[in-house]
């Protein structure tokens, strides 16, 4: 019962929370991408016109700088409200009302506390060393924030055409900081931290960029965007279930459940057959169609390969999220800075704002990856419900009523609800990772270092290799029975 | 747009570097100024080894243990820097050769040698931490 009350409450505290980072990252981008341009367009000069460019060039950066901050604070406490929960205890519920403002009150400690450097070190590493750690997430995060926003206009310049390349290449300078950081601290525990973290680092990088590029295949494409917009029309299309394997499925329920009359008409032998054919969606609609008294060769080899690419893109998934939390370095992987034994490794000699920045970075790589997940596996900002659904649910109707709230909003382009509700999506599913991550916190132990280099070498990577050559397999088993 | 696109993602990188170091530097600097509380001693600032004073320098030669796990590292990661590009062009090559399990194949005849070497690298002991 008591903890029903706590997870209520930590309900309520998620919620004010996001209206406020929701708030503040919306108020900042429409001020600067839309307000100041606005503004400016009455004044015909070429000044006008360079500063109006360069603000609305200026908004992706900004919102993820007023983001970073706020939602590090949030998920701070998020992860401590949550462990509190699973440890049945009451977290931190003094500072503001029920403990809302203790992570803010944190950071106001952390930026007085004096700043040492310790005797010995190497004081310009020692400096750099967070910034190195904290600049990939401010810039690894750039290519997804087009798919976030629904690829709003604002947004569309960031958008890259091999994003997730340079994320992947983004994620592996974290640990550059690590290893420097650790160095240059002169302490014996610092240094076997930064060490770990290398290790650790090149054996999970591997299973974690084969789950992905298994996404890519199945997507053909290595643009976040283009991933996102794949996935679009509800849960049968994301990639978790299948790799777009069900979205054969989704259209032939859509053509069944579609309320004109004509489109029934159209639901014969004939048109399943021209489902089938549409693309590389066919196995699951082909498995409807023996279900519909068609047998054939290909019915039967569809559905042997959906069910094979469903199994090892669960599988990708499991490792992704594996290779992830090694990456970022969260229970049960935390040996670089594990604080029993180790007194939280490379971060050891940190003080003041340098240890805030490590601390901001920690949170910031733990949105990141959550927020990679959600767009190559969770559709992104797509609403799981299928439209066929979704419209039989009167979806329509409720948009339009929505529109009609919010109309005099939209008249000066402050709110643009497909923007809307992507980002409202994209949260919830971000914030469900992080809920799982901060449950695996929780739960699990943490591992021992030849334990860890065990089982990244001798079984995810193992695992991985074989995930892909399946998945490669399947795909093409598919493509050359039914034929596109 | 090309060009573009390559000054926002220089934009980025350099702003994701610059502004926690304008940040870092600005705001300790500043809050030291204003409340003054930067008194290091002597054995403040010494490196904290649980309370006894710090035997040796940590800046010595080590032993890193993973040096073979690196080795391995580097193939692996060329190995997916080589399949990345084969993931996107796999079908272009398939339909151009008229052929379409040719990309499987060819993928697959890759990934054997590799699979080989890791199979001999634990053999040999090269995955054992010691």
């Amino acid at each position: 019962m008591r903890n029903g009350a706590e997870i209520l409450k930590l309900g309520t505290l998620t919620i004010t929370w996001w209206c406020i980072i929701f708030g503040a990252v919306w108020i900042a981008c429409y001020l600067v991408g839309v307000a100041i341009p606005m503004l400016l367009s009455s004044y015909d000069s070429d000044a006008a016109r360079i500063t109006a460019e360069t603000c609305r060039a200026l908004t992706p950066i900004l919102s993820v700088l007023v983001f970073i901050p706020i939602n590090a604070m949030f998920m701070v406490l998020f992860e401590r409200r949550g462990l509190a929960i699973f440890t049945v205890r009451l977290g931190p519920n003094r500072v503001g009302p029920d403990g809302y403002l203790q992570t803010a009150a944190d950071a106001v400690k952390l930026l007085f506390k004096e700043d040492i450097t310790p005797h010995g070190a190497d004081a310009f590493m020692f400096t750099l060393a967070p910034i190195v750690f904290f600049a990939p997430s401010i810039f690894g995060a750039m290519p997804l924030l087009a798919a976030v926003t629904n690829y709003h206009e604002l947004f569309q310049i960031v958008n890259l055409p091999t994003g997730i390349f340079f994320i992947l290449a983004a994620s592996s300078v974290p640990v550059v900081g690590i290893v420097m950081g650790g160095w240059a601290s002169n302490n014996k525990y610092s240094l076997v931290g930064g060490l770990r973290s290398a290790a650790q680092a090149i054996s999970y990088e591997i299973p974690l960029v084969l789950s992905l590029v298994t996404i890519c295949l199945l997507a053909g494409s290595l643009d976040v965007v283009e991933i996102m917009k794949q996935q679009a029309g509800g849960i049968l299309n994301w990639n978790i279930l299948g790799g777009g394997a069900l979205r054969g499925l989704d259209s032939a329920l859509a053509l069944k459940f579609s309320n004109s009359a004509p489109a029934l008409q159209e639901l014969s032998a004939k048109s399943f057959d021209q489902v089938l054919k549409t693309a590389y969606s066919d196995p699951a609609a082909a498995a409807l169609g023996l279900v519909a008294g068609q047998d054939s060769m290909a019915t039967i080899a569809s559905i042997i390969a959906v069910v094979v690419l469903m199994a090892c893109v669960l599988i990708a998934a499991g490792l992704y999220m594996t290779g992830a939390c090694a990456e970022i370095n969260r229970i049960p992987f935390d040996l670089p800075e594990a604080e029993s034994e180790l007194v939280s490794g490379y971060n050891t000699e940190y003080s003041g704002i340098k240890f805030a920045i490590f601390f901001l970075a920690e949170f910031t790589n733990l949105f990141v990856v959550a927020s990679i997940f959600v767009v190559m596996f969770l559709g992104g900002g797509d609403c799981p419900v299928p439209a066929w659904l979704g419209n039989m649910l009167g979806g329509p109707q409720m948009a339009s009523a929505i529109n009609q709230v919010l109309s005099p909003l939209i008249a000066i382009k402050f709110v643009d609800p497909p923007t809307l509700f992507a980002a409202i999506w994209v949260i919830l599913k971000v914030y469900g990772i992080v809920f799982f991550a901060v449950l695996v916190r929780g739960t699990l132990p943490r591992f021992r270092i030849d334990q860890l280099m065990d089982f990244g070498w001798k079984r995810l990577i193992p695992l991985s290799l074989i995930v892909f050559v399946l998945v490669v397999f399947a795909r093409e088993f598919v493509n050359v029975h039914v034929g596109s | 747009m090309y060009q573009l696109q390559l000054a926002q993602i220089a934009l980025f990188v350099l702003m994701g570097f610059a502004l926690p170091a304008l940040g870092m530097i600005l705001l300790a600097w500043i809050l030291q100024l204003m409340f003054g509380y930067h008194r290091p001693s002597k054995t403040k600032i010494q490196p904290y080894e649980c309370g006894m004073k710090p035997l040796q320098e940590a800046h010595v030669q080590f032993d890193i243990r993973y040096y073979l796990y690196a080795l391995l590292f580097i193939l692996f990661d060329i190995e997916i820097v080589f399949i990345i590009p084969w993931a996107l062009a796999t079908d272009q090559v398939g339909k151009a050769l008229n052929f379409k399990m040719f990309g499987p194949i060819e993928v697959t005849i890759f990934l054997s040698i590799l699979v080989v070497g890791l199979a001999y690298a634990w053999k040999k002991g090269a995955l054992e931490w010691e």
